[in-house]
């Protein structure tokens, strides 16, 4: 059988060597069709004893096809191709067959489930045999079987480390994790995968043997009962509310490890159909992946962006402090718009005399505060004194700042402050974007604020953002905030006609 | 509606929860069988009269399992025609067992209810029956959760009780068990256990330490500090963004205590208060569960408390004595602020920090040590109230006859 993703090659002792072909994508619609059909071929062949999955590619660098995945527009659409191929390869895994799987070069998180639900894995011995794991935190996660079946074969606290990592793991840690079975020279390879199948005429997952169920991982024991509190609350604190992708790789686990891999097949499928249409989801992989740029900004802009970015926010935090917002609550709306740092901690690292420069006429009272705080010595970090107090590795916000600026009695709500935070850094990325590019690309721009500048990476960036969440509500808001806050709301018409053109 | 009527409230002494606590020999069934052995020994009861059997159990898996109450009813040898039921509603079960007993009554559907509850925590620990909330990541990430020691402290911090308030707030519960055991104040309704050759196992609340003071408290590490520093302070923090950071100060001496117990409350009709001639002590005037914010979870009580008031059509300043439940000392600062209710009205006879919180046992409890009081000193009006994990609170309003 030779399809265009897939060859299939009998040998004279009933063993088929199942081989994806070069491709570097998976998980699109001809694949899973092609995989679907060799499948079949296979369970109906009363002839075939055993199966050898390898590549013909060096790697086993499979991803996922995003644009394919993305294309598709309706939950029912998403949920029954991603089931297809989670279903065919459910059900080579259960044929009884034995099914050995080959593994070389680099193995991404789609070549990683495809090899997982073999009953044997053999690592071909090279310094270059190695599994690259992307942190989940980003978008991508399993959604054929990874996160049922790693979880399975090395453990739960085991994978969710994996998973939650950039970690590149050699075939000698895999073999340590119980990832892989063997490690092998090249000239060996099919050879042992032939040994393991003779010997093993009759082969199942430990998760389907009756025998073993009771070895397989149990979220309610008590060490993985004490983990899996601990662990939520920690990555709820990491991501705060946001990078569901995160919340939905441990819920996978949890929920699927409370059933067996038939069920949690289906837990993995639903929650990777709604992961992928959540707007934060979408919003990074389109900047980070699909649309990441060839070009490179210049160092050189990247720095002053930053620079007045970071006082930008740090002045926008003072302006807060001085309309009678509590400090605690500043710190808080940046920290949960994961910004690295509260404001005023901000103004505090990179001396409170930063946000002079980003001062108009109208903040009189912004710089006076400023200049108070020189006058006793509290310029920030440097000299462990600024809006904060350090000491040692602890820090708390400064007792006395409310006596030079008391806090209103009434406070608004956390997500007003938020708000008004992240409009003040897209306001001021869009003002340096037309003072500073040279590059008329808004997608280069996003991908740079993300990764170079400090802007929220679950934004997308600001183009994106504004372009997700509705630049009519972007543009309104704005007008709105100019009106008591100031020129600094005003959206330029070039700025309005970017946003419209992504 | 029938009055429930309230004939009689007993309870096991306290043991210390743990491996070397007295009554760590004794299984949980044994002590709720205990418990109805002597309500129907204390009344002349034919069990046969006994319609259901309700009992507060938080964690009933085990040995606790398999419904505890209708299991208590077949080893105390009661009429196999007494059903019971296993209740959990947390901390408050006992009492909550209490207000489906009485709730049976009242609506004609009982003649005579046991209501009461059950813990053995030495035996089947503390958080043992899991639960989604805690460990299902969707329901623990959209509800904020956080363990209750956190919410205690996060609760101190928002309204200001700092480690001295608490502190001095569990002095006093010593100071005030302490005083009741010497006076003898809950020999009305405890029972003790023994074994089956008659020979004593416990007699006393064994859990109080009479000789805490501010400064041998203020020795004690507060316990929360590191639970909190792994991620929960600041999913406390998402959810409260008005506070910089969490203070912790409670600990093992200012929070409720672990322990071993079981109780029981006798509720019945008319009908039975004369077929019997007992006595009724007291009515249920009023009984409510509310939800209140999970996070926080422990400021229920003023809320629950609130709306049985209202129930009753009752005002705060009509209650002679109050029980609160002493979970954590904040939590009794916050309900003592809340309803503007003086502390020499509240838990007199001390509470859980000094004599400990077997949780499904403790609602009943308090019923009876608030009822024994009332009688003491004469009073009229009692309310019954407990803090409830996942953000709840329940209350019960009874008045003396």
């Amino acid at each position: 059988m030779n399809l265009s993703n897939i060859k299939l090659i009998n040998d004279d002792q009933g063993i088929v060597n199942l081989v994806i072909k070069s491709k570097n994508t998976l998980i699109n619609e001809e694949f899973i069709n092609d995989f679907k059909k060799s499948i079949n071929f296979i369970s109906d062949s009363k002839k075939i004893k055993g199966i050898i999955i390898s590549t013909d590619h060096n790697n086993y660098d499979y991803d996922y096809d995003l644009n394919f995945i993305l294309s598709l527009k309706n939950s029912e659409l998403i949920f029954n191709t991603i089931t297809k191929l989670s279903k065919a390869l459910r059900k080579l895994e259960t044929l009884g067959k034995p099914i050995v799987s080959i593994v070389k070069g680099k193995i991404k998180l789609g070549g990683l489930e495809i090899i997982l639900h073999s009953h044997y894995r053999i690592a071909q011995k090279d310094n270059g045999t190695k599994f690259y794991f992307k942190n989940t935190k980003y978008s991508i996660i399993p959604s054929i079987g990874g996160s049922q079946r790693l979880p399975r074969q090395i453990g739960i606290n085991e994978s969710i480390n994996l998973y939650l990592s950039d970690k590149i793991i050699s075939a000698e840690e895999a073999l340590e994790l119980n990832l892989v079975n063997e490690i092998v020279d090249e000239s060996q390879l099919v050879h042992k995968a032939k040994e393991y199948i003779i010997k093993n005429p009759f082969s199942l997952q430990d998760w389907d043997n009756k025998k073993l169920l009771n070895t397989q991982p149990n979220p309610f024991s008590t060490k993985n009962l004490s983990y899996f509190i601990s662990k939520i609350a920690s990555l709820h604190a990491d991501t705060q509310d946001h990078y569901p992708s995160v919340k939905i790789l441990i819920s996978s686990i949890y929920e699927g490890l409370n059933t067996d891999v038939n069920s949690g097949l289906k837990i993995e499928a639903r929650n990777f159909t709604w992961l992928i249409q959540h707007i934060e989801t979408e919003s990074m992989l389109e900047t980070l992946i699909l649309n990441k740029p060839k070009e490179k900004l210049k160092d050189e802009i990247i720095d002053k962006f930053k620079k007045d970015f970071e006082e930008n926010y740090a002045a926008e935090g003072v302006r807060l402090l001085l309309s009678g917002v509590s400090a605690a609550l500043i710190e808080n709306a940046g920290k949960r718009l994961d910004f690295n740092l509260g404001p005023l901690e901000f103004a505090d690292k990179l001396e409170i005399q930063c946000v002079i420069s980003q001062l108009d006429s109208t903040d009189a009272s912004a710089a006076s505060l400023i200049r108070s705080m020189q006058k006793i010595n509290r310029n920030g970090l440097s000299n462990n004194k600024g809006f904060y107090d350090y000491k040692e590795r602890k820090k708390n916000i400064w007792p006395d700042l409310t006596d030079l600026i008391p806090a209103s009695k009434k406070q608004p709500s956390v997500k007003e402050i938020e708000s008004r935070l992240l409009y003040s850094a897209i306001n001021n990325i869009f003002y340096n974007y037309n003072k500073y590019s040279n590059l008329k690309n808004p997608e280069a721009y996003d991908y740079m604020v993300i990764k170079n500048v400090g802007f929220p990476l679950w934004t997308g960036g600001a183009f994106r953002w504004v372009q997700k969440n509705g630049i009519k509500d972007f543009i309104n808001k704005n007008a709105e905030y100019a009106k008591t806050l100031g020129s600094r709301f005003i959206l330029n018409d070039n700025i309005i006609n970017i946003i419209k053109s992504i | 509606m029938n009055e429930a009527l309230i004939f009689d409230t007993v309870r096991t002494p306290r043991g210390k929860g743990k491996k070397s606590g007295a009554l760590n020999e004794v299984a949980p069934v044994q002590l709720a069988s205990k418990v109805l052995k002597s309500l129907e020994n204390r009344n002349n009861l034919n069990t046969e009269d006994v319609d259901d059997v309700v009992l507060g159990c938080v964690h009933p898996i085990g040995e606790q399992g398999a419904d505890i109450a209708r299991t208590a009813v077949l080893e105390a040898e009661w009429h196999q025609t007494v059903s019971g039921v296993q209740v959990d509603r947390f901390c408050a079960s006992g009492l909550e067992a209490v207000n489906i007993a009485a709730a049976q009554v009242m609506s004609g559907q009982s003649s005579l209810s046991v209501g009461g509850g059950v813990e053995s925590m030495s035996r089947v620990p503390l958080g043992s029956s899991g639960g989604a909330w805690m460990t299902d990541p969707t329901v623990a990430y959209n509800s904020y959760f956080v363990p209750q020691g956190i919410s205690a402290d996060l609760l101190a911090t928002k309204y200001n009780y700092t480690r001295n308030d608490v502190d001095s707030y569990a002095v006093s519960s010593q100071q005030r068990a302490s005083e009741a055991w010497k006076e003898n104040k809950f020999k009305n309704s405890i029972i003790p256990v023994k074994d089956q050759n008659n020979l004593p196992i416990l007699e006393v609340d064994e859990y109080m330490r009479p000789d805490t003071t501010m400064q041998s408290l203020g020795a004690l590490e507060p316990s929360f500090e590191k639970m909190g520093n792994h991620g929960f302070n600041d999913v406390a923090i998402l959810k409260y963004p008005e506070i910089e950071s969490i203070k912790h100060v409670h600990h093992a001496g200012n929070s409720s205590g672990i322990v071993d117990g079981a109780a029981g409350v006798l509720i019945g009709n008319k009908k039975m208060a004369d077929k019997y001639e007992l006595k009724a002590r007291a009515k249920i005037r009023s009984f409510a569960s509310i939800g209140s914010e999970p996070t926080i979870m422990l400021t229920g009580p003023a809320d629950s408390a609130e709306k049985a008031l209202k129930k009753a059509n009752m005002k705060a300043s009509d209650i002679d004595l109050f029980e609160m439940n002493e979970a954590f000392a904040a939590v009794v600062l916050r309900f003592m602020e809340a309803l503007n209710v003086d502390h020499s009205k509240v838990n007199v006879n001390g509470g859980a920090i000094a004599l400990g919180h077997p949780l499904g046992a403790t609602g009943a409890i308090i019923l009876g040590t608030v009822l024994d009081e009332l009688e003491r000193r004469d009073l009229s009006t009692g309310l019954i109230t407990l803090c409830v994990g996942a953000g709840m609170g329940t209350a019960t309003i009874i008045e003396r006859i």
